[in-house]
């Protein structure tokens, strides 16, 4: 039995249809009777082919799935994991940043200070998450830091053929940098 | 204010025209709010009560974080200009009660365990208080919650029933709060037909308790079916191209 028609909109708890007729989907729930109800509101909807009803949510909790590319700041380093804030994810900016972590690669030998530092803006993927523990990864070619911050003045980094160099004092950094570093246009459309 | 000679007259009728089963008039509306992420007005009669929502959000401080949920923090509040005299601004024992008492109802219906690490906060801000504000705020933070995107196994409706002059009444207004014998405010969460919060000030005998139970839950019907056009009319409001 269907109790709401596909394509109608839905409120929390309001019953979708008995489990026979299809399986509970994204933000659906299972009720203690066998009833599928709708665990936001949204748009029903469902699928004949593989028997599964789903709602589509209104206005959705911003979520960070394993796969996501991220958009995040280094916030501290340690010998060989760094912790960040993702800004944004899946090209949509977060209303309430997460924290994550970068996770080393396997058999890592330089410290992770090589390869990020502190305030640098970096693309990552996100590789785990278990009970609200987000790792993130920057070792695949496109993935590292966007954009480099001078470990002493807080500066831009300018690339240069050897790593990044600071422009107001001339220092230079070792960065897993990606191939279209300080390339806002490009940044931008993230 | 001063007692009235009769809260109930010869014709049945309560101090402010209704009759013993009839609710105040409603007003409910989604997303009253931009800044945060879910939001909710809710009138009954007099009684004026806005709820915002913020989060899931990171939780602080860390350590108060819980690996396996959500935390949810909410705080009830009367504006000082919502009674006749001035409230002071600080938080009383009652709005630290009240706030408990939210919280704990609003823990039963929402999906915590998808957010963990995480705080979801819940603000009720009386605006005015005309009697039924705990109801009232119970009422609209569940909207918010809704709003916002959280995952719940249903609203949460609540309305109050009192005795007055003898009489069971329904949502009772501020001067039969005041001066009646009892009053019993009662959350439900409708399609399960559960109880998530009841309280009971005053004395009952246990028919009228049933008697006030069931007139609470002909109350929470009509509430439940006005929480759920509200959240509709917001959807119709969006386009289809924004879902």
């Amino acid at each position: 039995m269907v109790f709401v028609k596909d394509g109608e909109v839905v409120a929390p708890g309001e019953p979708l249809c008995i489990q026979e007729e299809f399986s509970p989907g994204d933000n659906t729930g299972l009720d203690g009777q066998g009833r599928v109800f709708a665990k936001v509101l949204g748009i029903a909807s469902y699928d004949k082919s593989k028997r599964v009803v789903s709602v589509k949510p209104l206005k959705p909790a911003q979520s960070i799935k394993v796969g996501d590319q991220v958009i995040a700041q280094v916030r501290s380093i340690q010998d060989k994991i760094a912790v960040v804030t993702i800004l944004s994810a899946g090209g949509r900016a977060l209303k309430h940043p997460k924290t994550a972590v970068i996770i080393p690669r396997k058999g890592m030998k330089e410290d992770m200070k090589d390869v990020v530092g502190v305030g640098d803006i970096i693309i990552a993927q996100v590789i785990t998450q278990f009970m609200g523990v987000i790792g993130v990864s920057i070792w695949r070619p496109n993935l590292g830091v966007v954009l480099g911050v001078c470990d002493k003045c807080s500066s831009i980094l300018n690339k240069a053929k050897m790593g990044l160099v600071c422009p107001k004092c001339g220092e230079k950094h070792k960065r897993k940098i990606v191939p279209f570093y300080g390339n806002m246009e490009r940044i931008a459309l993230m | 204010m001063s007692r009235p000679s009769r809260l109930i007259d010869e014709n049945g009728k309560r101090v402010d025209g209704r009759r013993p089963d009839e609710l105040r008039p409603i007003k409910m509306e989604v997303g009253v709010l931009d800044k945060s992420d879910g939001s909710a007005y809710v009138e009954f009669g007099g009684t004026k009560v806005i709820a915002a929502v913020f989060g899931p959000r990171e939780a602080h401080p860390r350590h108060l974080a819980l690996p396996d949920r959500a935390i949810l923090n909410c705080r009830y509040h009367m504006t000082s200009f919502s009674v006749e005299e001035r409230k002071p601004l600080g938080m009383t024992r009652r709005e630290i009660e009240l706030s408990k008492v939210i919280r704990e109802a609003l823990e039963t219906v929402a999906f915590l365990e998808e957010f963990p690490r995480a705080a979801i906060d819940v603000y009720v801000e009386v605006v005015q208080a005309d009697g039924g504000t705990r109801t009232a705020g119970l009422t609209a933070a569940s909207l918010a919650l809704a709003d916002a995107g959280i995952p719940m196994a249903d609203l949460i409706a609540a309305v109050a029933v009192g005795k007055v002059d003898g009489q069971l009444v329904l949502d009772l207004c501020d001067l039969e709060d005041k001066y009646g014998e009892a009053d019993m405010p009662v959350a439900m969460a409708p399609r399960f037909n559960s109880i998530v919060m009841l309280q009971l000030n005053g004395r009952m005998t246990v028919e009228e308790f049933k008697k006030g139970l069931a007139l609470a839950k002909k109350g929470i019907e009509v509430i439940y079916r006005l929480q759920r056009e509200a959240l509709k009319k917001k959807f119709s409001e969006i386009s289809p191209e924004e879902v």
